[in-house]
């Protein structure tokens, strides 16, 4: 473990504790964020991507529990530490864009109210002087105009236009990470495009931290300096991005990589991964991704792979070296 | 309109407008554009694929030809008949062949009813009830399904699956034209594969027409034979998928494409992506001259004033856009190598 | 390197989800709630004793006893007789039959025309809906007991008559109530996928649209029966519901309150036996509201 992590999560656990069973939404997920980074983090609904970095917050809802692990964040594990201490950390030091722009503003407060909060909260400023902040980060992440528009409600605004506030009050306490959990998603492609826009401008402008969560390879792609991969609550493969497209590991990966179209492409074609992700609450006691694997072997049906190092900071949860096209099923 | 063998299919001057009730500003009109005076036609076995954002009107569009809504003035042909004007009873008889997929698979299923009435209900209706179970389960396994699914509810299933029951409800009665709304994007990327994969199948060996709604142009390009560009209710361009893909002529097309985020990091990272400004209008307040005249970055003062016809370009290609007119006018798009116009 | 994706199987279906049908699920949660089941016994009891009352009662209703008078419980009266000396464990039982048909037929009456009505109004839309909604304002701005009194006394005040009287006003939140839910039922995408699949409007109806509104309608006319007794027991009580000598609980009531003061049993037994229906149906009703909400089914 670097030291100079700006998060560092180790051994995670995160369960559900449900009327079907425990879920293990996250199980033993170990991740680190350097200063300056972006991180993606790829998966599908249910892998555990989202609740990960709920945990970090620790924002999980109930049914669900942080049941082990420890999360340090600049030098302190935030799992420890008291409630009190870990709201002047979350908002101010963690800046947090969620994926429904619709949702996530109060309509009844203004704009300039909702994005000054943040400072009015955790410094002791007069409101005058957080308004006048906000102004300056609303212009900055593109908002024209933004001092005649901080009394207005959020229904005035377009849903690109919300999500660029929800990035500007998660920016405005100047934070060392920012988590982005799908903040796409609900937008419109041309939207999407300002807003990934957005995002590549404020890695050069500012100095923080990204954790960048959704299931879309071509962001990842785009954006992130590593990328993990998560399968059914567990990270399958962590990788430098431009590593785990060109050879990536896992077969999980390597068979999402085939699932998505290349536009452009005179024959454009994918092959789906059959079948569905496991049920959380009755995983598996081998490889959870078994039943749909390409290259699966007796030892997977009895053995979950643990992270293993394939060359500097690649790492996959896999026993094959898919690379070498070993045990491809072929029956 | 642009093929010699009469088309199965066939849309004219179509105008889906919705009667507007709220606070009514400056300038805009008193009604929503929905579907603007839009032409389209679908050969037998052939899939178009229309692909627009959010309220550009390609739902509406998809639930106004299988009369879900009735139109405010154009022409739906079917087999030469129609269905704009039809009602009632002969309505019902022709709905047996355009039959639809929708996109959410947690709201089209009833969730009251098991698999086996879901799939079934089609063929009830129209009275074929003969072998009706065996029907069934012939129906469930095109899709994939075991039967042992028929006597299930919805609530069992996860999204693909859902989506699955949806498409064989579809199929049921042998349709014609399937069209398929948004069918995937609900699901998850390997899901959406699946999907996507399958109606691709199911498409080539039943010789069905599809018309392929998506906000997603690289769904979109799996899919389709044909490829319609849709920008506040209108078809901006239209042509095969491959051309448009490789060499999009419409400045919307081109920033639709090159808003795509590949899957590549260096190919992503090269690439230069188009931005456009702004949101898209409010179909309530459409702009004057081109609807796109606001956001394009080649606008020039025509295109304020003056609205660009869907015009031929070649056997194929129809763009609505008077930077084609304009051969020696820079800057333009950057894939754009322009024919010259065959009219 | 070629992935055969054929050779893979498919997983079967998530198995921890219940394959019960939504009727057995709705039953087990009940069942196995013991206060609903405590209900439901007590609610069952009641009603069977008033269905055989013929042959459980051990005096007929109208047996006058005037040397009796107005006795305390006894071994020979379990809830004591009235002034008349009239055996009260008796007349409650007969009392019942009236009190709960006129809550089960009015409540009948609301929910047939209140569902059709209210459908209608809410699948037809546009100004049909706008005309049929002005009218159920219209009923309701106007004081109901006044129409009921108008129509049991133009029309003979006959037993049948109280029935469909009741039952005609209370239909008026119950179509507001389907009305509601069609509404924002008939634009999601299975009603849609019906009528593209050709279903007629009927079919959409009873098939599509009902069902799934079972659980508010069930709620309500649960909540519909206490309401019609009472108002069975407030009408007879003007003198306008049965006439003597027969007997409702409302008028086993009313007449037991005028005395209540001498003989304080006359009106305590009907009122057990009125609260325990009316306890048992809202409890009933809220019980069968949450077993019915299918959000609370995946817990």
């Amino acid at each position: 473990m670097s030291v100079d992590a700006v998060l560092s999560i180790q051994g995670l656990k995160t369960y559900f504790f449900t009327r079907s069973g425990i879920a293990r939404a996250v199980d033993d997920v170990s991740l680190e964020v350097r200063p300056g980074e972006t991180l993606g983090i790829v998966g599908e609904s249910g892998s555990g991507k989202s609740v990960t970095f709920l945990s970090v917050l620790r924002l999980v809802p109930p049914p669900g529990k942080t049941v082990s692990g420890e999360i340090i964040f600049e030098g302190q594990d935030l799992l420890q530490m008291p409630l009190q201490k870990l709201r002047n950390i979350r908002g101010k030091r963690i800046g947090i864009v969620f994926q429904d722009p619709m949702t996530s503003l109060n309509p009844f407060l203004r704009i300039g109210d909702q994005v000054a909060e943040t400072l009015l909260v955790h410094e002791k400023i007069s409101r005058n002087k957080a308004l006048d902040r906000a102004v300056g980060i609303l212009e900055k992440v593109g908002i024209s105009d933004a001092a005649s528009r901080l009394e207005d409600y959020p229904h005035r605004f377009s849903g690109g236009m919300r999500q660029r506030v929800m990035i500007a009050s998660a920016l405005i306490a100047n934070p060392s990470l920012l988590i982005a959990d799908e903040p796409t998603t609900a937008l419109d492609v041309t939207i999407q495009a300002q807003v990934l826009d957005l995002f590549t401008h404020i890695k050069s402008e500012f100095s923080t931290a990204i954790v960048l969560i959704t299931h879309n390879l071509g962001i990842v792609a785009g954006m992130a300096d590593h990328a993990a991969v998560m399968y059914s609550g567990r990270v399958v493969e962590y990788a430098k991005t431009t590593d785990l497209f060109a050879h990536p590991r896992h077969p999980y990966t390597l068979a999402l990589l085939k699932t998505l179209p290349r536009p452009g492409d005179m024959q454009p074609s994918v092959q789906p991964i059959p079948g569905m992700p496991p049920d959380l609450t009755c995983l598996p006691r081998g490889c959870s991704f078994f039943d749909r694997c390409a290259f699966r072997m007796d030892r997977c049906l009895e053995e979950s792979p643990p992270l293993i190092s394939f060359g500097p900071g690649h790492q996959a949860s896999c026993w094959v070296d898919i690379e070498k096209g070993q045990n491809p099923v072929s029956e | 309109m642009m093929h010699s063998t009469s088309p199965l299919l066939e849309v004219n001057n179509l105008r889906v407008y919705f009667p507007y009730h709220g606070k009514k500003s400056a300038g805009s009109q008193r009604e929503v554009r929905a579907v603007d005076n839009l032409s389209f036609s679908l050969q037998q076995g052939e899939t178009l694929g229309l692909v627009g954002e959010s309220g550009c009107g390609k739902s509406t569009l998809a639930r106004a030809i299988v009369r879900l809504f009735r139109p405010h003035s154009g022409e739906i042909l079917f087999r030469g008949r129609d269905l704009a004007v039809m009602e009632g009873e002969p309505l019902r008889q022709v709905r047996s062949e355009l039959q639809m997929v929708f996109q959410d698979p947690y709201s089209s299923l009833n969730p009251r009813m098991t698999v086996r009435d879901i799939v079934a209900e089609p063929l009830r209706n129209f009275g074929r009830t003969e072998g009706l179970v065996v029907r069934v389960r012939e129906l469930l396994g095109t899709v994939g399904l075991d039967a042992s699914a028929m006597n299930r509810y919805p609530h069992e299933f996860s999204g693909g699956q859902r989506q699955r029951i949806g498409i064989a409800r579809a199929l049921a009665l042998n349709p014609a034209v399937v069209v398929a709304d948004e069918p995937a994007s609900a699901l998850d990327v390997s899901v959406q594969a699946q999907i996507v994969t399958l109606l691709k199948e199911l498409q080539a060996t039943l010789r069905l027409s599809f018309l392929f709604i998506s906000h997603d142009l690289s769904l979109v390009s799996l899919l389709s034979h044909r490829v319609a560009v849709m920008y506040l209710g209108e078809i901006v361009e239209t042509g095969p998928a491959t051309a448009i893909f490789s060499n999009p002529w419409h400045p919307y097309s081109e920033a639709l494409i090159s808003a795509i985020p590949i899957p590549d990091p260096e190919k992503e990272r090269l690439k230069t992506r188009i931005v456009l400004r702004g949101d898209v209008p409010s179909p309530l307040s459409k702009p004057p001259g081109c609807p796109f005249h606001p956001r394009c970055p080649y606008v020039f003062d025509r295109c304020r004033i003056e609205h660009p016809a869907l015009k031929a370009y070649g056997s194929e290609r129809w763009v609505s856009c008077h930077l084609l007119d304009e051969p020696n006018r820079s800057p333009r798009p950057a894939s754009a190598h322009l024919p010259t116009a065959s009219l | 390197m070629k992935i055969r994706v054929a050779s893979i199987p498919q997983l079967a279906p998530d198995p921890v989800i219940s394959s019960l049908s939504p009727r057995a699920v709705v039953w087990s949660r009940l069942s196995r709630d013991p206060w609903m089941m405590t209900c439901a016994i007590a609610l069952g009891a009641v009603l069977l004793s008033t269905i055989l009352a013929p042959w459980i009662a051990p005096y007929p209703y109208d047996q006058i006893e005037l040397r009796l008078g107005a006795s305390a419980p006894s071994w020979n009266h379990w809830m004591g007789t009235d002034t008349l000396g009239r055996d009260l464990l008796s007349r409650c039982f007969y009392g019942g039959q009236i009190s709960i048909a006129v809550g089960v037929v009015g409540t009948l009456v609301s929910l047939v025309i209140g569902v059709l009505y209210g459908s209608i109004s809410g699948y037809r839309g546009g100004r049909t809906d706008e005309l049929m909604m002005r009218f159920v304002d219209l009923l309701y701005s106007l004081p109901y007991l006044f129409l009921v009194i108008i129509l049991l006394v133009f029309f003979s005040s006959s037993i049948l008559m109280l029935f469909v009287a009741l039952g005609l006003v209370q239909w008026l939140t119950m179509a507001r109530i389907v009305r509601g839910q069609v509404l924002s039922l008939k634009n999601a995408e299975f009603i849609q996928a019906a009528r593209v699949s050709g279903t007629n409007d009927i079919g959409i109806l009873f098939r599509h649209l009902l069902p799934n509104m079972a659980g508010p309608i069930v709620v309500y006319a649960t909540l519909t029966v206490p309401s019609v007794i009472l108002q069975e027991a407030f009408l007879s009580f003007l003198g306008l519901g049965v006439q003597p000598p027969r007997s409702s609980w409302g008028t086993l009531i009313s007449d037991g309150a005028g005395v209540m003061g001498l003989f304080p049993w006359l009106v305590f037994f009907p009122a057990i036996a009125l609260a325990v229906v009316l306890f048992a149906l809202n409890f009933l009703g809220d019980g069968l509201r949450d077993a019915l909400d299918p959000r609370q089914r995946h817990d």
